[in-house]
């Protein structure tokens, strides 16, 4: 493993997460001496993409911060050709992980498409796509002239920079439709801003997902690059215990030979967690499905939206013929302990119904259900843990939002991987004149690393 | 040079690439003096048509290569195919037109055979080439030159459809509108089409354009050419409220007072003796003088009309000048001063 | 790019430099592989030298020379360079450097006008050389040099015109054959050549005026067509016809020499077609052409049907109602 026989590394990072696995690709590059440790056999953590029998396997053993599992079976035909994502996500065309991912190169060990609808569901039983783009809108038969007018004139001001300008004052009043009605207006026009800055880069639709169950996918491809720069990777040993000297950490692995140390660590606390469910069909390969408040009655939240993200052959994570349905709704209280299935199969047959023909609506193959709970670390910025003198530095990357909205979670992985990556460079010294200068430098460096080869 | 970003070469930089470009130079000045040579001494070899391959391939604007070429290929070396790497090399488009135009016939029973498939994949690289570039003038320039003289030819209806794809696509896209506006005319002129009924289809169309991007000036140059002379009272009458709701809606748009100023004048022109030609001329007035404002750089434009319109009235009421005071009653004396102006400027501009 | 970076006045010595230099970078790939555009280069250059008051800026007896030696004995024109093919092209940038020299007499006129009036096709139109591609573009060629040589007569002048007059689109603009989309240097070649026909009866003045005064983007620059980029070269283009049809105050002078100004390179000279990019000596000439139709202070007049010294079209008697922007004074 360690070519110098001596396992002593500058920093090693526990758990192979998105956030995490950025981070030993730019820290590798930029230099530092990296070990990469995961307990599991496979990559990703929190986000990783599993096989149907590894999914399996995953809810049998106890996940912290996961509950009420269930499941309508155990086998499936095909089960290998599955790539089922814990953390099913999008990657909006313009953002810090596309940037990420196409100036390092590492947008070249995977595959990726669009997106090819994003639509919303009407109380009618249908569905509408959102039109995202000046042609959508041209081309839309449902919307008046005035309205096209006045719909196109909010999205320019949307995707214009907004702050600051006096459409915002008395921003309450304003209503958006895809978001429930006591969100926030400001946040809400980013997201707006980032989904219309993102149409058009790569095609119509302003979301990429990736290959082989996305956000799993895409941190390997991180580990590839880190370990090409010479980062070691050690998978599927539990961490016996971690000891700590006076400049030092000590981990010893299971049915592994020598200690591993380091002067700094970079873990999260808590171990894998993540958000998932599936199920089949429907005639498109790719899309999205907002279930607005109250769309859908009975069994349909009145209060938050549920998604709905569909994804087929075409993201190379399932068979010919089959699709794989993540259904997500958030929980505003944590009343109890409500039944994800009670909660969510009510969408799982909206969805469904959409796919019916002639034979009635399409049954799923498989299906789970389970809750995920929020992280207790919520902190927005990592912090290094030099608490004492005597405790060697340790720094906990900030949890990932929660897997809705569905664009959301790779970007803050890429946002919280440069954060642990400069304060990672600060703790070991690495840059001593400008600091900020140099890390922004080094951080340009490694996206721009190999990405015009 | 179109499009290429100017950098800043140190001088030891500079030094180091004229370097490397002493190997290539001398190496594509022997491949021009060999091929100049072997034109010179009209050798059409197949090798000779491989060497002018090479030379294009390095600089696809030497034209005497391209004639060489064309020579070689008359005296008697089949046909040849090529990937178009540079769409905006004029030398190419016209290579490939002057190969269609060479085909020889097929075998007999199929004299067509070896074109038709020739035409076909002409239009296939046309439309790769207009989903690279929609606004490749060459591009479209070829597509109608091959519509034109495919020896099976496609039905324009299908071409109509294709401008409709490209537009809805993009509709800043003026090359798409303006092929729609010569497919419509074609179709209209033989009787393929019903006018009246599809002149509201594009009506209903070009609206829904110009509500989603009233800036969009493409839509607005289309739109024009469906007014036409404006002989319609009917249509000019409906488009300019249609026009007026927009403004009212949008009421910094320039376009919609350009093209309101465009209209009423035509209404005017056309059909006066059917109007209050006093207000509209006042409306007219309202909206230059709005434009002036708006878009400043074209300002002496919005003058330079608001004084014709001034003139067509002295023009109508020429013979009764008190009945034109009249209508223009509430400033009678600035008016008569921007007549007498008007018509100095009027005289020296048709003379000049 | 930092606005107040960018030059807002004509750097003359430099661009005389540039283009003094241009023949002398023999050791640049780039000067090879633009060897078919050598005699159109110089051209440019020339008139850019003439226009910005350097006329004697090129060693004259070597450029005509070096014109003699793309001679094409066969054909009867001129070769961009030894040893290429004739082209309309070349032949026409040969007779207008050599009227800019008054030097006409060093060449087979005759000849020459032959080669000319024998590319005209039954519909009117010229090809531009054997091989028969047809553009409005080389009609203009033609016109513009048989005038130039005095043998307008020799041509089917209405033939020409009718043809020129089928490419007119319902926006006033033309094409480059028929049935092609306005473009603005199609509208240039057009204009050009019924004006000197004695034809602008086919041009619809105040249709093509208002298509041309759309072209102004916002930031000064010219486009050459509804909804694309600005670009220098088709300052001169526009600039041209709109003179031609004395409508060059419909668009705002000021903000368009401005936006040719700031495409300079202030260390290196040349004009390019945005700021900041490469400069050649095709857009330095439009650049400075444009300059001299807009009334730049110290340029010499620019007859924008010729694109050559006004003074030189006017001493042969050529010149038509076109109408430049009064000069200023600095």
């Amino acid at each position: 493993m360690d070519s110098d026989g001596e396992g002593a590394f500058q920093v090693i990072l526990v758990g192979t997460g998105l956030t995490e696995s950025i981070t030993a690709a730019a820290l590798a590059k930029a230099g530092v001496k990296v070990a990469h440790i995961d307990q599991n056999p496979y990559y990703g953590a929190r986000e990783a993409s599993l096989s149907f029998e590894e999914l399996i396997q995953w809810q049998t053993s106890p996940r912290p911060g996961f509950s009420s599992f269930s499941r309508s079976g155990d086998l499936i035909e095909q089960p290998r050709a599955y790539s089922i994502s814990l953390a099913p996500s999008l990657i909006p065309s313009n953002g810090p992980l596309i940037d990420a991912l196409v100036a390092s190169g590492v947008s070249r060990y995977g595959g990726f498409r669009l997106i090819e609808r994003v639509c919303v569901y009407t109380p009618s039983g249908t569905i509408k796509a959102v039109p995202g783009s000046k042609e959508d809108i041209f081309k839309n038969k449902d919307i008046s002239l005035v309205d096209k007018r006045r719909l196109m004139r909010f999205l320019m001001f949307a995707a214009d920079d907004f702050e600051g300008k006096k459409e915002l004052e008395g921003s309450r009043r304003f209503s958006i439709s895809r978001v429930p009605s006591d969100y926030p207006t400001l946040p809400a026009l980013h997201r707006l801003r980032r989904y219309l800055r993102s149409a058009g880069r790569y095609g119509a639709s302003p979301f990429l997902i990736g290959h082989y169950g996305s956000a799993g996918e895409i941190a390997q491809g991180f580990c590839r690059t880190a370990a090409v720069s010479g980062a070691v990777y050690v998978l599927g040993r539990d961490i016996e215990s971690i000891t700590h000297s006076e400049s030092s950490h000590v981990l010893r692995l299971a049915d592994f030979p020598e200690p591993l140390s380091c002067s700094l660590l970079i873990s999260s606390q808590s171990s894998p967690n993540s958000d998932a469910s599936d199920e089949p069909p429907r005639p498109l390969d790719t899309a999205v499905i907002v279930f607005p408040p109250s769309s859908l009655s009975p069994g349909g939240s009145t209060t938050v939206s549920a998604t709905a993200l569909l994804t087929g052959e075409g993201t190379m994570s399932c068979p010919r013929g089959k699709w794989i349905l993540y259904l997500a709704l958030p929980l505003p209280d944590a009343e109890g302990s409500p039944d994800p299935r009670t909660l969510l199969a009510p969408y799982l047959d909206a969805v469904l119904a959409l796919g019916s023909d002639a034979d009635g609506p399409p049954t799923p193959l498989f299906s789970t259900f389970y809750l995920q709970h929020p992280s207790s670390t919520a902190e927005p910025t990592p912090t290094a843990g030099t608490t004492l003198e005597i405790a060697p530095p340790h720094i906990a990357p900030s949890s990932l939002p929660p897997v809705l909205p569905l664009p959301d979670m790779g970007d803050a992985a890429a946002v919280h991987a440069e954060a642990v990556f400069r304060a990672a460079l600060a703790v070991l010294g690495i840059d001593d004149e400008d600091e900020h200068q140099d890390d922004e430098a080094r951080w340009q460096e490694f996206l721009a690393s190999d990405g015009n080869a | 040079m179109h499009n290429v970003k100017r950098v800043h070469l140190s001088p030891e930089a500079i030094a180091a690439k004229k370097l490397r470009e002493q190997s290539k130079i001398k190496e594509y000045l022997a491949l021009t003096d060999e091929v100049v040579a072997k034109k010179k001494s009209n050798d059409w070899s197949r090798d000779t048509l491989d060497l002018t391959t090479r030379i294009l391939r390095i600089n696809p604007e030497f034209f005497t290569a391209w004639n060489y070429r064309r020579n070689i290929l008359l005296s008697g070396i089949f046909p040849e195919r090529y990937r178009m790497t540079h769409p905006k090399v004029y030398w190419i488009w016209n290579h490939r037109r002057w190969c269609l135009e060479n085909t020889p016939s097929g075998p007999e029973g199929n004299l067509n055979g070896w074109r038709q498939t020739n035409w076909d994949r002409e239009m296939f690289v046309v439309d790769k080439m207009l989903d690279a570039d929609s606004r490749n003038f060459m591009a479209w320039d070829y597509r109608r030159y091959c519509l034109v003289n495919m020896p099976v030819p496609r039905p324009e209806t299908a071409e109509l459809a294709y401008t409709t794809r490209k537009i809805e696509a993009n509709f800043s896209n003026f090359s798409a509108w303006h092929q729609r506006s010569k497919v419509l005319s074609s179709l209209w002129a033989s009787g393929k089409l019903d006018s009246s009924k599809s002149r509201e289809d594009e009506f209903e169309l070009v609206r829904n354009a110009m509500y989603t991007d009233p800036n969009d000036q493409s839509v607005w140059i289309y739109h024009r050419w469906l007014i036409g002379g404006g002989d319609d009272k009917a249509i000019l009458d409906r488009e300019i409220g249609v026009i007026q709701e927009l403004l009212d809606e949008q009421s910094d748009s320039k376009w919609c007072m350009d093209s309101l100023v465009h209209y009423k004048r035509l209404l005017l022109k056309n059909h006066s003796s059917s109007l209050d030609v006093a207000s509209l001329q006042s409306e007219c007035r309202e909206l230059l003088g709005k434009l002036r404002v708006l878009d400043p750089a074209r300002q002496r434009r919005y003058e330079e009309i608001g004084k014709i319109s001034y003139i067509s009235v002295v023009q109508r009421y020429s013979n009764d000048n008190m009945a034109f005071l009249n209508v223009q009653g509430h400033r009678p004396f600035n008016i008569s001063f921007n007549i007498a102006s008007t018509l100095a400027v009027a005289g020296r501009t048709t003379t000049a | 790019m930092n606005r107040e970076q960018l030059p807002s006045t004509l750097l003359t010595s430099l661009h005389v430099s540039y283009i003094q230099n241009l023949g002398k970078s023999t050791d640049d790939l780039a000067y090879h592989l633009t060897a078919h555009l050598r005699l159109n280069a110089i051209y440019w250059g020339l008139t850019a030298l003439f226009v910005m008051g350097h006329p004697d800026a090129l060693e004259k007896e070597d450029v005509i020379q070096y014109i003699q030696s793309c001679w094409v004995e066969e054909a009867g024109g001129f070769a961009p360079h030894p040893g290429h093919d004739v082209h309309i092209l070349d032949t026409l940038s040969a007779i207008q450097i050599l009227v800019m020299y008054d030097a006409l007499d060093r060449i087979d006129i005759p000849r020459v006008v032959k080669f000319i009036v024998s590319l005209q096709q039954p519909s009117g139109v010229f090809a531009g050389d054997s091989f028969g591609e047809i553009d409005t573009r080389f009609t203009y060629i033609a016109i513009n040099a048989l005038s130039l040589l005095g043998c307008l007569d020799q041509m089917d002048r209405d033939g020409a015109a009718n043809y020129i007059k089928q490419c007119r689109n319902f926006d006033g603009g033309f094409g480059r054959c028929i049935g092609a989309e306005s473009h603005s240097a199609q509208v240039f070649v057009c204009v050009a050549a019924l004006a000197i026909l004695d034809r602008l009866d086919e041009v619809d003045g105040d249709t093509l005026g208002w298509w041309l005064s759309e072209r102004q983007l916002p930031n000064g620059g010219l486009n050459g067509r509804p909804e694309k980029l600005e670009d220098v070269c088709y300052s001169f283009w526009v600039l041209s016809a709109m003179s031609i049809l004395h409508k060059i105050p419909w668009i705002d002078a000021e903000k368009l020499t401005a936006f040719i100004l700031s495409c300079q390179d202030p260390e290196k000279g040349g004009i390019s077609d945005r700021p900041g990019n490469m400069t050649d000596v095709f857009h330095t000439n439009f650049g400075v052409a444009a300059l001299s139709i807009l009334g730049y202070p110290g340029l010499v007049d620019l007859d924008p049907v010729y694109c050559m010294p006004a003074h030189i079209i006017e001493a042969k008697g050529l010149q038509k109602g076109w109408k430049n922007l009064q000069r200023r004074v600095e």
